[in-house]
Order: structure tokens, then sequence, then C-alpha cells
């Protein structure tokens, strides 16, 4: 039975040892990584390679093969598909700027046929400043890609109600937003993130966007989040192949303490150290 | 033929003769335009790959053809 003081946060005590399952697909690295915003093709390969990362996002866009670094660029240099392939990583395909259902089946579609996976990051804009999904037009196209066969990864705000339609719908991942995309901040709403991770605890649950810094990743893995999606936070580091590395390191820490489970926090103190038969030991009158 | 290929007007060629969406890719491929892999809207819609050889571009037809890019 809880002490007085112990009953105003639970430790972690139903942590679930469960593996990272994707749709089937079982990873051993927690970390998903963008491939976006690197200052150059070698970092960006150096980087995902120091991530540990075995799932990377990548998008579609017109081919322009006189554009430097592109897909069908001739500037000398291994082109960002030629690197893509090379580091043996499973292709996780985003509809980034969709706004209208059509655009990201669409986009789905292409994406399908070019990089021959049914997985999609389903993005569906519907504010044009914070980037949030438009959280009914994300149901509307996942139940439509679902229905083709598509395993879809939807990128949504943190709202329960919003993440039990996509679940009830038949989604076995679900990516609720820490923050808006790219802006470094974190979990904003750790209470929400938890009510996601304690309603639905056999869904894949990954943060993806916002995160930071390493502690955020850290912070939302002892919560019992399965894994991080992010892309700004190493590619905008000043150095983004050790950036990676401490992301690595720090969601293999917070996944193990989750699963060590966390001690009771507790309001009043308690020493650590045996004070009874110590030297100075005096009997406390409150 | 008239054509737009990613928002850019080009002349397919000259003659009146019909001409696939296939023939058009692979004229394309020989002029450096389009490289593998890619995929295809024709007016708006994904259009399959197992289609290419059936369709048969009109003019003025808006051709998207789609690469990989980096993602986030």
């Amino acid at each position: 039975m809880l002490k007085f003081w112990e009953q105003f946060k639970v430790g972690n005590m139903t942590a679930q040892a469960k593996p990272f399952d994707i749709y089937g697909t079982q990873l051993n690295s927690r970390l998903l990584i963008g491939s976006a915003l690197y200052p150059s093709p070698k970092v960006m390969q150096d980087s995902i390679q120091a991530s540990g990362a075995q799932v990377v996002t990548l998008s579609l866009s017109r081919q322009n093969p006189q554009k430097q670094g592109g897909q069908t660029g001739q500037s000398g240099g291994e082109s960002f598909w030629q690197i893509i392939q090379s580091l043996g990583v499973h292709l996780l395909p985003n509809t980034a700027g969709c706004h209208s259902v059509k655009e990201a089946v669409t986009m789905a579609q292409m994406s399908r046929e070019i990089f021959q996976t049914d997985w999609i990051k389903l993005e569906l804009v519907g504010d044009d400043f914070n980037l949030q999904p438009d959280p009914i037009d994300l149901v509307k196209a996942t139940e439509i890609l679902l229905n083709d066969g598509f395993k879809v990864l939807p990128y949504c705000t943190d709202d329960l109600v919003i993440a039990r339609h996509l679940v009830e719908l038949g989604c076995k991942v679900i990516m609720p937003w820490g923050s808006p995309i790219g802006t470094g901040k974190g979990l904003l709403n750790p209470y929400a993130l938890q009510a996601i991770r304690d309603r639905f605890p056999e869904i894949t649950l990954i943060v993806d966007s916002g995160i930071g810094a390493p502690s955020h990743a850290i912070q939302a893995m002892e919560m019992g989040i399965d894994g991080i999606l992010l892309n700004t936070a190493v590619a905008h580091a000043n150095q983004p192949q050790m950036m990676a590395r401490a992301f690595k390191g720090a969601i293999e820490a917070g996944r193990l303490a989750y699963e060590a489970g966390l001690m009771v926090e507790r309001q009043q103190a308690s020493a650590s150290t045996p004070t009874l038969d110590s030297p100075f030991w005096h009997h406390t009158q409150y | 033929m008239n054509i737009q290929l990613n928002g850019q007007a080009v002349i397919l060629t000259d003659s009146t003769d019909p001409i696939s969406l296939q023939q058009a890719l692979d004229h394309w491929q020989q002029q450096s335009l389009v490289r593998p892999p890619f995929a295809v809207m024709l007016n708006g819609d994904f259009t399959p790959k197992s289609t290419y050889v059936d369709i048969q571009l009109k003019e003025n037809d808006r051709v998207e053809i789609l690469g990989a890019i980096q993602g986030g």
C-alpha cells in the first residue's frame, strides 16, 4: 500500500518489454530518421549511419535532371537515390505538402510504385503556419489507404479522440507530434501523449516532429513511447553525425529506463544511507 | 504535339501520329529528362506503370514525372 506521500506519482510498474514493431516488421532501432536538411549528401549519409536508424523517411518531387545532387543529378557526386539505396534501410515515404485527401492518396500511390513499399507516412497539412495535420481529412485518407492495402503511419496531433479513430480504422502505428515540425520545442503536451499511450498499450506509438534535444527523446521514451522520428534535430545540429550518435544513445537509454521501471517519486526526503547507529545519529522530534 | 512536362511546355513531336505515354517517356529518357525510378501523373491523376503502353497522349496533356527526394 502506498504511503501518503507516494500516491501522487506512481512509478513505472507496468512497463512492457515489447519489441519495436511496424506492421509486423520488428526493428532493433527505435529511432526513425529523416533525409532532409543536411548540409551535404555526405553528412546525410554519415548521420544516418551514426544514428543506427533502420527506417529513413523520404519524399517525392518533380524530377529535375539538371539539379545538382538531385536524384538525376550528374554533378559527379553520388545522387540522393544512390546513397539511400546503399544504406540498406527500410524506406518510409511521406506525403509532405499534401493539403487534400486526393493529393495525399495520389502521392501515396506514386510512392508505393517507386519505392516498392506499402508503408506510408501520411501527412495532410491543415495549417500552413504550424503545419499541423488536418485531423478530419487525415482520418478520411487513412481509411482510403488502409482499404487499398497500405500500411499507414499517420502523423497526427496529440488528440486522443483522433488517435482512437485511427486505431479503430485499423492503424497499428500512430505518430503524434511532440510539437510542430522543425520547432525543436520537444514535448509540449506530455499529458496528452501519456493519455494516448495509456489508452492504446498495444499500438506502436512514435512521437514524430518537434524533437530538438536528446533529453526530449528520453522524456518520451521513459513514458513508454515506442519510438522517435526526427530530422531537423540532427540535420541542423552543429555536428549532425555526433548528434545522431547522441540521439541513438538517448533513445536506447530512455527505453531501458522505461523497461527497468522508474523509482516512485516522493514528496518527502528519504535518506539513502542508513542512519540507525551512525556515529551522530539522534532521534528527530517533529 | 504540345505537352506540359513538369509544368513546362514542350513539343513532344511535330507529327500528328498518336503517341503513347510509354513512347513519350522513352523519348524523354533518351534526352535525360527522365531517369528511373519515377512515377507519373497525367492531368492530375496517378498513372500506374502498367498503363503507360495503352495511354495515348493528347494535345496539352499535363504530365508530371515524380522522383525521390529528401524528406522528413
